[in-house]
């Protein structure tokens, strides 16, 4: 009698390997299948799927449109990479499956996030995506799935819609020289090197042929919320420089010497920004 | 716990909102399917962003009932890192759902490969399902049915018949059913000739434990009849309903239908076609429900009638 734990990998270990899928399907009842390295009981199961081999192939075939399917559908957290593939004039399904196989046909479930930053990876190898500009939106994207992924495994204390709220409802800030300013972890800084503006403020409908100006960039990439979709701002170069010191909490004046002396006046004025955006707290407050 | 009496309801999916009016129908209540409407597993929201406005608008409409196809609620992970736990147990108290109904399939965090893995309906199966699945009920804090699983095989070690396995797990676990009439209808097509029996399969499982009913319609493809809910229901599946509708007191029967465009004697239909026949589907739901309860039985003739 098989053991259900023991039919469940077994035929799992069957689904994503396409010897053992020719072997289950192909089969003879003669042959051998010592050489596969399974066990006697593995084996058994092996047997038991062979002897149905029109409802394994049946199951077989689900599985793996299915994994195309889910692939696909996870490209809906990444726009801009599913925009620049459907634009891409490749047969969409087809390199799905490609990317399917790649990944060793592994079933990732509703790990959406996992999905979609594989297939952008995928993605980012294929010559029909070598330009700088499509690498630079690949990457973009690869940064939203690592800042969701990041937020997946541990929540930030405030998010930065509520945050901006509390920021928003105490104003004037004080500012006072002992605050200690730090950055939210629901927020990335990623740098491009075009003006991508016009695709992100239309990430869906974008023109891939726009000539877009070659230009360093820096993206906020922002969860505003738990349950809401991710957002980006550009930031200035300082602001951007600001946002990266804060991983851990500093002082205007810690900022103002790691940002070449910035004056205080200023170092307050790139803080109130990030700070209204409310990716920027006042460590201790919201 | 109780299960309270709506009536008739479709199966809602938020992708399809574009072409199907739901919110303008005369609901007894909606199905929602927690995978459809929920965040990614590995992302910070219990809800998907893109969901979230359109579940809360039929929420607003009609009361919400909870399915989990790929929860993962019988798999053999901890029940407490499972898709079932981290979100449809959330998304279950946000919609203040009467009930949920899950599949008794396996799947850990994976979704691709529940379809091809009904359970083993095995004796050491029933207690391990019967303990994950009290215990799961025990996090909902509402009723959990358990739907019979359209298969295109058995699980290899299974040792007894899948509404053997059902009604003994109900017995250890104090679950409920959810009755999927259309499954019970292509398992007989496509294992009948290997001893399943729907009218042993009626007659062995609990149909006090029946808390609501799924129905759908399917077609052949070369040689196995498919579950694909893209036709009208099945005509003996009207027979079916009318049978277990004299028999078992359900909470709501839910029409399913996942496509955009169903199918009609191998002809492809067009939307106004295709929604003309959902709505035909549920007026004969309905007229089947008021036989066997009365005419005022339903959510929505309850309050035409105050």
């Amino acid at each position: 009698m098989s053991d259900a734990r023991l039919v469940w990998d077994t035929w799992r270990r069957i689904l994503t390997n396409d010897e053992l899928v020719e072997r289950v399907l192909h089969s003879k009842g003669s042959d051998p299948w010592e050489d596969t390295g399974l066990t006697a009981e593995e084996i058994a199961i092996l047997a038991d799927y062979a002897g149905t081999p029109a409802a394994t192939d049946t199951n077989i075939g689900m599985y793996r449109s299915g994994l195309v399917r889910n692939a696909l559908a996870a490209l809906s957290l990444v726009p801009l990479t599913r925009r620049l593939l459907y634009l891409s004039g490749l047969d969409v399904e087809t390199v799905a499956a490609d990317f399917v196989q790649s990944a060793g046909y592994r079933d990732d479930g509703p790990n959406f996030w996992r999905i979609a930053g594989g297939f952008a990876a995928h993605l980012a190898k294929r010559p029909e995506f070598a330009t700088r500009l499509k690498q630079d939106v690949l990457a973009l994207d690869t940064a939203t799935v690592a800042l969701a992924q990041r937020l997946g495994e541990s929540a930030p204390a405030v998010w930065p819609e509520s945050a901006a709220l509390i920021f928003s409802a105490a104003r004037p800030r004080a500012g006072g020289e002992s605050d200690r300013f730090v950055a939210s972890r629901a927020a990335v800084v990623a740098t491009s090197n075009f003006d991508l503006t016009p695709w992100l403020e239309d990430p869906l409908d974008f023109d891939a042929d726009q000539e877009l100006e070659p230009s360093t960039k820096y993206w906020l990439i922002c969860f505003p919320a738990a349950d809401a979709a991710h957002e980006y701002a550009e930031l200035s170069d300082r602001a951007a420089r600001t946002f990266n010191l804060l991983p851990a909490p500093k002082t205007a004046a810690e900022l103002s010497s790691a940002l070449d002396g910035l004056p205080a006046v200023e170092v307050f004025e790139v803080i109130d920004s990030l700070v209204e955006l409310g990716v920027v707290v006042c460590d201790g407050g919201v | 716990m109780s299960v309270p009496s709506l009536g008739v309801g479709l199966q809602f999916n938020p992708a399809l909102t574009g072409w199907f009016p739901f919110l303008d129908q005369p609901l007894d209540a909606l199905e929602v399917l927690f995978d459809a409407v929920m965040g990614p597993l590995d992302g910070p929201g219990v809800m998907s962003p893109g969901a979230a406005d359109a579940v809360r608008e039929a929420a607003a409409k009609f009361p919400i009932i909870g399915h989990s196809n790929y929860g993962g609620d019988f798999g053999f992970e901890d029940l407490m890192s499972t898709s079932a736990v981290r979100r449809h147990v959330p998304l279950s108290k946000k919609f203040n759902v009467p009930w949920v109904a899950n599949h008794c399939f396996y799947s850990d965090a994976s979704w691709s490969d529940v379809w091809s893995s009904p359970l083993q309906f095995s004796h050491a199966e029933v207690v391990r399902v019967a303990a994950r699945a009290r215990a799961l009920q025990d996090l909902y804090g509402v009723p959990l049915g358990h739907e019979n699983a359209a298969y295109y095989r058995t699980c290899p070690g299974s040792e007894m018949p899948e509404e053997e396995f059902l009604a003994r797990t109900l017995e250890l676990s104090g679950t409920y059913l959810h009755l999927d009439l259309h499954n019970l209808y292509a398992n007989a097509l496509n294992h009948g000739a290997s001893g399943y029996s729907i009218p042993r399969f009626l007659a062995t499982i609990p149909l006090d434990r029946v808390i609501s009913i799924h129905m759908a319609g399917g077609r052949w493809i070369d040689d196995q009849y498919h579950d694909l809910h893209d036709t009208q229901v099945a005509e003996a599946v009207w027979d079916l309903l009318d049978d277990v509708l004299s028999r078992a007191r359900p909470g709501a029967v839910i029409l399913e239908y996942e496509t955009q465009a169903l199918y009609c004697e191998e002809e492809t239909l067009d939307r106004e076609r295709t929604v003309d026949l959902i709505l035909s589907d549920l007026e004969r739901a309905r007229k089947s429900w008021d036989r066997a309860y009365g005419a005022a039985s339903r959510r929505t003739t309850r309050s035409e009638a105050k």
